[in-house]
């Protein structure tokens, strides 16, 4: 797959870039990387707005527009206002030419901004406009957002469109979804559901087209329909419930957040030490489910020679005795069949027939085996005693770490408890009712484990029922293909259902290899980037909880800096970009702003290498862009440019 | 970029399926998909009917009851 790029930009009297103001971004070979420079305010984080703006209607970094007050900070820059009077538009466009070595794309989009009366502003966007080179042909594209979903949905754009100041924020509260949604997003899940879901209704379609099939299988239609209706009807409930979690959720943020506001600095406290402890709780109940599913497999282990310890020890101590007293080998038996057949006669005086000799030969064989496994015995038993003992160990080790976070799990809540009696108590008057919100988040909180304990039910209801489904479209099936004329139509539902069914497979696949390929990735990068000594065991569970292991086996992810969890942030999306489905561009603003000066320099150094292929632009303030970043960066440079900001206009310059 | 661009290990998945007949098939659904990704209701049954009809005659594995 060829490199997609930005070529490049143009940015027309848009906020500080005033006139026309193209920005080459093309790159050549393995230099893959662009860096804009610039002091804060000078546009730096415009340049990632502008772009996300042209494509997706959305400026990403809403820092310089406090509180969306968008007329406050026009679109258009203010030196071309300064030329219309009150009440007339000024306008500007932005354009952005991505390629790779054919077709290629030009995205655009005007704005306007209207000087109001008394000095405020009002600005706009136009539609996104696209224009695809074919053959040597510009041509204009009728569905616009379909080719850019094609490129780069909506969706996936934040995680190639980032800013990386926010990066610490990624691991922060409710991280989990965030992470499961990333996943989900790039590894193109819903392509795979939406095919299983049209061909469902494709399938539902052929299976009208049955008929006259005689009163017996009109019978098995109903019971099958009634069972798909039922099968509808609990996937409707399921959703709704988790649609109602989400709601609460939000509701309980919601109360976070204005508890948050809180003039008394005592329930603003409270509230983060709340927040804190829920997290951890999250990362500890992620633990326990680890460690239990651990334990769970020591158990399978142990559970065996556990179980056989007493036989096997008796057994050995019989052995042991049978050996001293000289029974073990049985010399004795094996020494009188040698007798017996050398002197060719049984002890009551008869002679032996060659069926006789034939008896004691195999007697004697026998003996000899018996005399393996007896001395195997004695060699295996201890070993397999010892197997038992440490095996035992290990999950009694298990159990105790189980027990210890149970015990934090505990501490925890009891702590949370303990927060949530207090607000309630809560009796200062002041702007925020505390007791009252503190109640009402009680109830959503009782409300919340009630839904999910609803989900889980539904989930278990949707399974039977689908079985049941199943059977009853088989019987109906069964039945309908007993007319010939059903025969081709029946073949055709056949042939739809086995791709679903490759589909449904498919679908579990792909999360587990892409989850595997991201934890594999994401160790990588993470103990490349971070600059302790000591080497992290980066794990992605299926719960989608990401565990950072340190050399003392305990989980660091509730205690990493900000600068760490921003190198953990990092390694996650360039995991995801170098797995995506998607060819895209990367564009980062403030990539390092957190990073202290080791992994600012690793960092540097390394994220060209480990993101193969792909064009990557560095939005950087002078205090990330040092001397030494710029050294390391330069093998891989294409494009260096500085932002020049005076007199409220910026202008693009190449570095020197 | 063109539209056939779905995510490689979907591709190797698909692959992997020993039907040719329902691998094709599989494999037009997806890049069609992949070209509607966006729009709420695509109209995706008579690009199936298409599909389905390039394939099934030669479809062997049909477990006929008759």
């Amino acid at each position: 797959m060829s490199r997609l790029e930005i070529r490049s930009l143009t940015l027309e009297n848009y906020r500080q870039y005033a006139g026309e103001n193209e920005i080459k971004l093309q790159t050549e070979g393995d230099k893959t990387v662009n860096v804009i420079q610039g002091e804060n305010g000078a546009g730096k984080s415009n340049i990632l707005n502008a772009i996300t703006l042209c494509l997706y209607g959305k400026e990403s970094h809403l820092d310089e527009t406090k509180d969306n007050e968008l007329e406050s900070y026009p679109y258009v820059n203010r030196k071309a206002l300064d030329e219309v009077g009150d009440n007339e538009t000024a306008e500007g466009r932005i354009e952005i030419t991505l390629g790779e070595d054919e077709p290629e794309y030009i995205f655009s989009r005007s704005f306007k901004t209207v000087k109001l009366n008394g000095g405020g502003f009002s600005s706009q966007y136009g539609d996104l406009q696209l224009k695809e080179k074919r053959g040597g042909d510009w041509k204009s594209v009728e569905h616009v957002s379909t080719r850019l979903n094609q490129i780069l949905p909506v969706h996936v754009h934040q995680y190639f469109l980032f800013d990386g100041e926010r990066l610490d924020e990624f691991f922060g509260e409710g991280y989990k979804d965030r992470v499961k949604d990333g996943l989900l997003d790039v590894s193109h899940i819903e392509l795979l559901e939406n095919g299983i879901d049209h061909l469902g209704s494709f399938e539902g379609d052929f299976e009208k087209e049955l008929s006259d099939v005689g009163d017996a299988a009109e019978r098995k239609r109903k019971e099958y329909e009634n069972a798909k209706e039922k099968v509808n009807n609990l996937k409707g409930d399921l959703d709704q419930t988790k649609t109602n979690i989400s709601d609460t959720k939000d509701h309980i943020r919601e109360i976070d957040d204005r508890l948050q506001d809180s003039a008394d600095p005592e329930v603003r406290k409270k509230q983060q030490r709340r927040e804190y402890l829920t997290e951890r709780l999250g990362d500890i109940r992620g633990d326990i489910q680890e460690v239990r599913k651990e334990a769970s497999r020591e158990l399978v282990k142990a559970g065996t020679p556990l179980y056989a310890v007493q036989s096997l020890e008796y057994t050995l101590s019989e052995l042991k005795e049978l050996s001293e007293q000289g029974k073990l080998p049985p010399k004795i038996q094996d020494t009188f069949i040698e007798e017996l057949l050398e002197k060719g006669e049984c002890i009551c005086g008869e002679d032996l027939t060659e069926d006789h000799r034939e008896h004691l030969l195999s007697l004697q064989q026998e003996m000899s085996t018996v005399v393996e496994t007896n001395l195997e015995g004695k060699m295996a038993i201890p070993g397999m005693l010892q197997d038992a003992e440490e095996h035992a160990e290990t999950l009694i080790e298990k159990r105790q770490k189980l027990a210890k976070l149970e015990e934090k799990e505990r501490q925890k809540n009891k702590e949370l408890n303990e927060i949530s009696e207090q607000l309630k108590a809560h009796d200062i008057p002041e702007d925020v009712d505390v007791q009252e919100l503190e109640k009402q988040r009680t109830e959503y909180e009782d409300q919340l484990e009630d839904l999910q304990e609803r989900k889980g039910k539904l989930e278990v209801r949707i399974e039977q029922a689908e079985e049941k489904r199943d059977d009853k479209k088989k019987a109906f099936n069964e039945e309908v293909s007993k007319e010939e004329k059903n025969a081709e139509v029946l073949k055709k539902i056949q042939f739809i259902e086995s791709s679903r069914d490759e589909l449904e497979s498919m679908k579990d696949d792909i999360v587990s290899s892409v989850r595997e390929e991201i934890e594999t990735k994401m160790d990588e990068y993470f103990n490349e980037i971070i600059w302790k000594e000591e080497n992290y065991t980066v794990s992605l569970t299926k719960e989608y909880q990401v565990r950072v292991v340190g050399p003392r086996n305990d989980n660091k992810i509730g205690s990493l800096s900000a600068g760490e969890r921003q190198v953990l942030a990092f390694s996650f999306l360039a995991a995801l970009t170098s797995v995506s489905g998607f060819n895209a561009p990367l564009v980062i603003d403030t990539p390092l702003g957190r990073i202290s000066s080791t992994p600012k320099r690793r960092l540097a150094q390394n994220l060209p290498e480990y993101i193969n292929d792909t064009q990557m632009t560095f939005l950087m303030t002078d205090e990330e862009y040092t001397d030494e970043v710029r050294m390391n960066m330069k093998p891989h440079m294409s494009n260096e440019y500085r932002l020049d900001f005076a007199d409220e206009v910026t202008e693009v310059v190449p570095y020197e | 970029m063109e539209r056939e661009d779905v995510n490689e290990l979907i591709l190797q998945k698909v692959n992997e399926i020993d039907d040719d007949q329902v691998r094709n098939f599989v494999e037009d659904v997806l890049r069609f998909e992949r070209a509607e990704l966006d729009k709420q209701q695509p109209h995706y049954k008579n690009d199936f009917g298409d599909y389905l009809q390039r394939y099934i005659d030669d479809w062997e594995n049909y477990e006929s009851n008759n």
